[in-house]
């Protein structure tokens, strides 16, 4: 019914920062950590965008925004074309029932006192979808979507394998039909023969109801087998953005480059083989420098001292695929030449 | 190679109480494991939660969790078998000349106690020494493992480090004695990717520089076939191929071996759906009197339910236990 080429979701320019107080002191003494400082990206349906980083880039705040739990703190977030600033908490709830979430750990996500059944059937219970009869035949059918026997229904969860538990969880997603799945970090906590398997299923289910994913993740290699888009996050910007194969083949940001050459891959000795990284990317202390990554940059110059680099500069391999580095892929600082 | 290996661990079983229909019966979590460590060498143990991985480790140390206890079978260490020592022999060797590297930094660290402390700590238990010169030891030891203000992480707290810096301060107090054995369980699992490569290029270049051997732990294929010297893969309690690293893309006979190889995702692998195994580790694979893998075996036989395949090896260097690949001769 929708148009293909519209957006679900277009999240323009959110910022969002959390507050804390000073340790030891009452009132408004406090600090305040940006999360997201100015995050715009658009999924399409249909898509798998994959949102990489590492652990406190924000990716997990971002995907939180994107399933309304958490209010941006300026900027827009539309879902299918409505803007959701301004919207009622009924409102915003109702919209939201069109985006489903799959949690990390199958072991805290799923409520132990429920039945796989009773599990998967809440989301149409809280929507008030048809009879108990229907809402019965769309359990047993998601069940044999993601690969469980109908007598898998009455099971606990402590009854099933972790692989088997993650697919529970697929299923709660699945059952109300949602135009957006949100999967953060669906695999890390699964064997990886398990792994395959989940992977497989996200990808059969996507072909068969031609869903549109999130995904969540820090590990490269599942990324660059799934995704579609990729998004680089950094200290909650986006420093890279394009399609997976153009962003893994030729990686522009020297901070995506840090990340590819560190994941690990079969039978390739890397020890040693990035002299551009950097030790301790963990102790820097980033405020003063217009670009976040300048402290461990190995192509970092005066410029990136100063000017904040950004997406509209010569950054650009193709419309799609951009990065914010005033030296992106092989183009090289002129001072470094000289000296 | 003719060298006396430095920890060789020969038949070891250990066994945990599982409740059955009449009593208790025993679940073999390390099932007839028998492997060698050379002096310098890094060896990584390889396989899925459940694999018994962790256990054969804990019981190098004589930290076998309560109800499970070690049925039969000899841990040499030099040549001394660890399991006939007393306990105060065995806290001589734990912690000093074998010591561990656990999975989450957040949870090895003592909360109460700043790192330098529980560094120094684990020093003073096996040495005599001053508090002033220990310090001095200590600052140096962070130094190593690449810490750049030893100074102010000594006088930390474990929450006011990051998780990389953590670990730096594990490692520091594993090797504060100068162990001749490490054992890193999974010590990179928890942290970031980034962080994982610089953990492991710090752990190499300190094995290089203690002249020490590694028993590593891992579950992730790819990345220890970047560094070790050999790979053990465990299923289910037993080994079912140890082989030389640099061999277990081309070489690894296997079918598990050869299955996880095949199911590691990529971009390559785009658009095409990955192979992979059925099913998942179970209860019964372990108490299975044949091969624990022949539920999940894409070339199982009918003797593979029946008998469990030993350990065979067509070369010292490569041994792999399986029914269905063909005899040894044919693959030389």
């Amino acid at each position: 019914m929708n148009d293909t080429n519209l957006p679900i979701v277009v999240v323009s320019n959110i910022v969002k920062r959390f507050y804390n107080r000073k340790p030891g002191t009452i009132g408004r003494n406090s600090w305040v950590i940006e999360a997201l400082k100015g995050v715009s990206l658009q999924i399409r349906r249909g898509e798998i965008v994959s949102v990489v980083g590492e652990s406190g880039c924000g990716k997990s705040t971002l995907a939180k925004s994107i399933a309304l739990l958490l209010r941006p703190d300026t900027g827009t977030i539309s879902i299918n074309g409505t803007a959701t600033n301004s919207l009622s908490r009924n409102d915003l709830r109702s919209l939201g029932q069109k985006i489903h979430l799959i949690f990390q750990d199958p072991y805290s996500s799923l409520n132990p006192r429920l039945s796989a059944g009773d599990i998967i059937m809440e989301p149409l219970i809280i929507q008030k979808v048809g009879s108990r009869g229907d809402r019965i035949n769309s359990v047993v059918h998601a069940l044999s979507d993601v690969g469980l026997r109908p007598s898998d229904f009455n099971k606990y969860p402590h009854q099933f394998s972790g692989g088997q538990r993650q697919r529970i969880a697929i299923a709660r997603a699945l059952v109300s039909n949602p135009d957006l799945i949100i999967a953060d970090e669906p695999l890390s906590a699964l064997d990886v023969s398990i792994q395959s398997q989940i992977i497989n299923l996200l990808m059969d289910l996507k072909k068969k109801r031609n869903l549109t994913y999130l995904f969540i993740s820090h590990d490269l290699s599942v990324v660059s087998h799934v995704a579609d888009k990729v998004i680089v996050m950094y200290k909650g910007h986006i420093i890279e953005s394009g399609p997976a194969e153009s962003v893994f083949r030729t990686p522009l940001h020297p901070y995506t480059n840090l990340l590819i050459s560190s994941t690990p891959e079969l039978g390739k000795n890397k020890r040693k083989l990035c002299a551009q990284r950097v030790v301790d990317i963990e102790l820097g202390n980033d405020k003063n420098f217009a670009c976040l990554f300048y402290k461990h940059c190995h192509k970092a110059s005066e410029i990136c001292h100063f000017q904040t680099p950004s997406p509209d500069s010569e950054s650009f391999l193709t419309d799609e695929h951009w990065a914010k580095c005033h030296f992106p892929g092989h183009v090289q600082p002129k001072m470094q030449n000289s000296s | 190679m003719d060298e006396a290996p430095l920890l060789s661990i020969k038949n070891l079983r250990i066994a945990f109480p599982i409740q059955v229909a009449d009593g208790y019966s025993d679940l073999f979590v390390v099932n007839d494991v028998s492997l060698n460590l050379g002096a310098r060498e890094i060896m990584a143990v390889v396989g899925e939660s459940g694999s018994g991985k962790t256990t054969m480790a804990l019981a190098t140390l004589g930290l076998i969790p309560s109800p499970g206890c070690i049925k039969n079978g000899k841990i040499l260490f030099n040549g001394l078998d660890l399991l006939t020592l007393d306990k105060k022999t065995t806290r001589h060797y734990r912690g000093n000349r074998i010591s561990i590297i656990f999975q989450d930094p957040t949870t090895a660290l003592n909360p109460t106690l700043t790192v330098g402390d529980q560094i120094l700590e684990a020093y003073i238990l096996h040495n005599q020494n001053s508090y002033i010169k220990v310090q001095e030891l200590v600052i140096d030891l962070l130094v190593k493992v690449g810490i750049n203000d030893p100074k102010r992480i000594f006088d930390s707290y474990p929450h006011q480090l990051s998780g990389g810096l953590r670990q730096r301060a594990i490692i520091a107090m594993a090797l504060i004695c100068k162990p001749e054995l490490l054992i890193a369980d999974e010590p990179t699992t928890s942290l970031d990717t980034t962080i994982q490569a610089q953990i492991l290029d710090l752990l190499l270049d300190l094995q290089e520089q203690f002249g020490m051997s590694i028993l590593f732990i891992s579950h992730n294929l790819a990345l220890v076939s970047q560094f070790a010297h050999k790979v053990a893969v465990m299923y289910a309690g037993k080994i079912m191929e140890i082989l030389p690293a640099k061999d277990i893309v081309n070489k690894s006979v296997h079918p598990y071996t050869k299955g996880l190889l095949g199911l590691l995702p990529s971009i390559e692998t785009r658009g095409q759906v990955l192979p992979s195994l059925p099913g998942s580790l179970s209860e019964e694979d372990v108490l299975s009197l044949g091969c624990p893998f022949a539920n999940r075996c894409p070339s199982v036989k009918e003797i593979c339910h029946v008998e469990c395949p030993s350990l065979s090896s067509p070369t010292t260097r490569h041994q792999f236990a399986c029914h269905a690949v063909p005899t040894i001769n044919e693959l030389l």
